[in-house]
């Protein structure tokens, strides 16, 4: 019964939305035939039909209309132009279709510019590019990745044709440790040298790499500009850095800014030696191979150090908490928010490293059995967890694993009070 | 025996009807009206004024709510139709295209400019219009009128356009759809949800004839 009266009450609405309708003949004659029948029993809708004619005339009798002015259709037709509608039209076809040339124009003009200037903005790291690759190409690859002693010798043994340092007529070294404040430094000018002055950075040889100069080089760049972002398979040609790619001919450079030359040289030999690596001091015919100005820089030390793969990450930890230099107090602020957004977006591999088991990469070489120990490097700088690190390939080791990474690392007092009789006793010892 | 054997009093017998579609000869007067116009003839344009400029204006002043508005918007419109008539294919009949065109113009118009109330010039214009009618006639038809300008403004937009198209213009429900481009099925609910709502706010009237006529 419910369900009958709410169907009953279901039909008496849709008869009373047909009304309207019905009033203004706009139902099909049956619908009018079926609303007929409803409104002679229904009451309600006998008013509401009602009431919408009501309505109806209501509107149709008091809506004010106003009469348009008389001379209203002449003022129109004295608007309208002259010239035929469809001559009209065409001009109008033709307007836009020289609208749209010359649009189309200015749209390839401004590409072409854009392109130029982009084009502009980057070719010197284009061409930095090129001739990296270009070095690789014409790199022989039987030094690439397991290196043994004779070949080091021999390596050592051969001069090579580039300046590890960009240290040609002694404008790298001495000046730097002159200002006293960069760690590892990039290659820069003097003057935006001392104004940089960050903790780390890395050096890169001004006459084979010329980079732009007064550049930081953020983790991002280096990874966009060396290629690393991109993991390098075994057996494949290891990847170049701006800073060299740790192979023999071509080490790995880095120069360190420390308190004491002699203490730091202990340290890192016995360092290496416990990674199972070797370090030489820069004898006459290394200096000759790699072109290293000892002679004309008396205030730093030069090291050749060969890590295994495996420890490359570690014993730069290791440079990197014996760096003593500060940012300058005018950079620092600004040095370092740049620094840190930048490694929120890269997360370099080194400065990442949480004291942890973690901290290699790859496990030990089991090869290397005279007492390979696991370092206990412990990053000095407050670093987001291991986890969040990149699986890429590091910069300390673009080698890859199982082979040796070669460094050059250069070493010079901070502060230095005398540092030929430093650097002069502790050859002395 | 008839399925329907008592008819209702209030509904005629014969159904009331409405042309649904312009006659074929009208359509075909229009489109030879229509390539007059196009072949750059502009007495076949004053034709098409003559028979729309009324409309026209009425409908504008319906919009805008002004006169001195709805003279320049008819302007407007004219011109629009003048310079689209090339367009016009003839698919439907020559008046609902230019009313599509006119509440086109209207709704653009209404979006350009906010709504205004009339000027005190304006109204004493209206007023004095009537000073020759019995005054108290005029007076109750003018207070009709204000009511129902009220109650036309307080509706939706959507159903104050279909009120005013079917209900002040005379166009069919068919050609109210083409016009705002919507279905019939909608312009037929719109109508009757409309009237519901005028029904309320006009209740004083609507009351007083149905006691009229119950006395």
């Amino acid at each position: 019964m419910k369900h009958y009266h709410n169907l009953q009450f279901r039909v008496h609405t849709w008869y009373k939305e047909q009304l309207k309708a019905c009033l203004d003949g706009e139902v099909s004659p049956f619908v009018y035939a079926l609303l007929r029948h409803h409104i002679s029993s229904c009451e309600e809708c006998r008013e509401e039909l009602d009431a919408l004619r009501r309505i109806g005339s209501l509107l149709r009798v008091g809506a004010q209309e106003p009469a348009p002015w008389t001379g209203l259709a002449s003022q129109i037709l004295s608007f309208i132009p002259e010239q035929p509608v469809g001559s009209f039209n065409i001009a109008n076809k033709n307007r836009l279709l020289w609208r749209r040339r010359l649009y189309t124009v200015v749209g390839v003009v401004s590409c072409a510019v854009c392109l130029w200037a982009i084009v502009q903005f980057n070719l010197p790291r284009l061409r930095l590019v090129a001739s990296g690759r270009q070095h690789l190409n014409s790199r022989p690859t039987g030094h690439l990745n397991q290196t043994t002693p004779d070949q080091m010798a021999a390596a050592s043994q051969t001069p090579l044709s580039k300046d590890p340092f960009g240290a040609n007529g002694g404008d790298s070294g001495p000046q730097e440790s002159a200002t006293g404040r960069t760690g590892v430094v990039t290659p820069f000018t003097q003057s935006e040298r001392s104004q940089q002055g960050a903790g780390i950075f890395s050096t890169s040889s001004q006459g084979r790499r010329p980079s732009p100069q007064g550049q930081y080089w953020g983790p991002q760049k280096i990874a966009r500009f060396s290629g690393l972002g991109r993991p390098s398979p075994q057996g494949r040609r290891p990847p170049t850095t701006p800073f060299g790619s740790g192979t023999p001919d071509d080490p790995l450079r880095l120069s360190v800014a420390v308190n004491s030359i002699s203490t730091s040289c202990a340290h890192l030999m016995d360092v290496v030696q416990r990674y199972g690596g070797a370090l030489t001091m820069a004898s006459k015919p290394i200096e000759s191979a790699y072109h290293l100005p000892v002679d004309s820089e008396p205030a730093a030390c030069y090291l050749l150090v060969r890590v295994p793969a495996s420890h490359a990450k570690a014993f730069y930890m290791e440079l990197r908490r014996m760096a003593v230099g500060k940012p300058s107090p005018s950079q620092s602020e600004a040095a370092l928010s740049e620094y840190a957004a930048t490694l929120r977006e890269y997360q370099p591999p080194i400065v990442f490293v949480k004291p942890s088991p973690l901290l290699f990469d790859a496990p030990a070489s089991k090869q290397k059995s005279h007492g390979v120990m696991k370092p206990s490097a412990k990053p000095s700088v407050q670093l987001p967890p291991h986890s969040r690190q990149p699986v890429d390939m590091p910069l300390t080791n673009p080698v890859g694993y199982g082979g040796t990474v070669v460094y050059i690392v250069r070493l010079h007092a901070l502060n230095p009070t005398s540092n030929l009789t430093e650097r002069g006793a502790f050859l002395n010892r | 025996m008839s399925a329907y054997p008592e008819h209702g009093p209030l509904l005629p017998t014969q159904r009331p009807s409405k042309d649904k579609a312009s006659p074929r000869s009208l359509k075909l007067a229009d489109q030879e009206l229509v390539a007059k116009i196009v072949a750059g003839d502009k007495q076949a344009f004053a034709q098409i004024i003559d028979r729309f400029s009324s409309r026209i204006y009425r409908l504008a002043y319906r919009m805008c709510g002004s006169a001195m508005d709805a003279e320049d918007l008819t302007q407007e419109i004219f011109l629009a139709i003048y310079r689209s008539l090339p367009s016009f294919r003839g698919d439907a009949a020559l008046s609902t295209w230019v009313y599509r065109v006119a509440m086109n113009h209207c709704v653009d118009f209404q979006r350009r400019h906010r709504p205004e109330t009339l000027s005190l010039d304006e109204q004493l214009v209206v007023v004095t219009n009537r000073w020759c009618d019995n005054p108290q006639e005029a007076l109750s038809k003018e207070e009709l009128g204000r009511q129902i300008e009220e109650a036309l403004a307080r509706l939706a937009p959507h159903h104050r356009d279909v009120v005013i198209l079917h209900e002040l213009h005379g166009l069919t429900y068919a050609e109210v759809a083409k016009v705002l481009q919507i279905p019939v099925g909608t312009v037929k609910s719109r109508l009757s949800n409309a009237f519901r709502q005028l029904r309320e706010l006009l209740r004083d009237y609507v009351e007083d004839d149905e006691n009229e006529r119950a006395e």
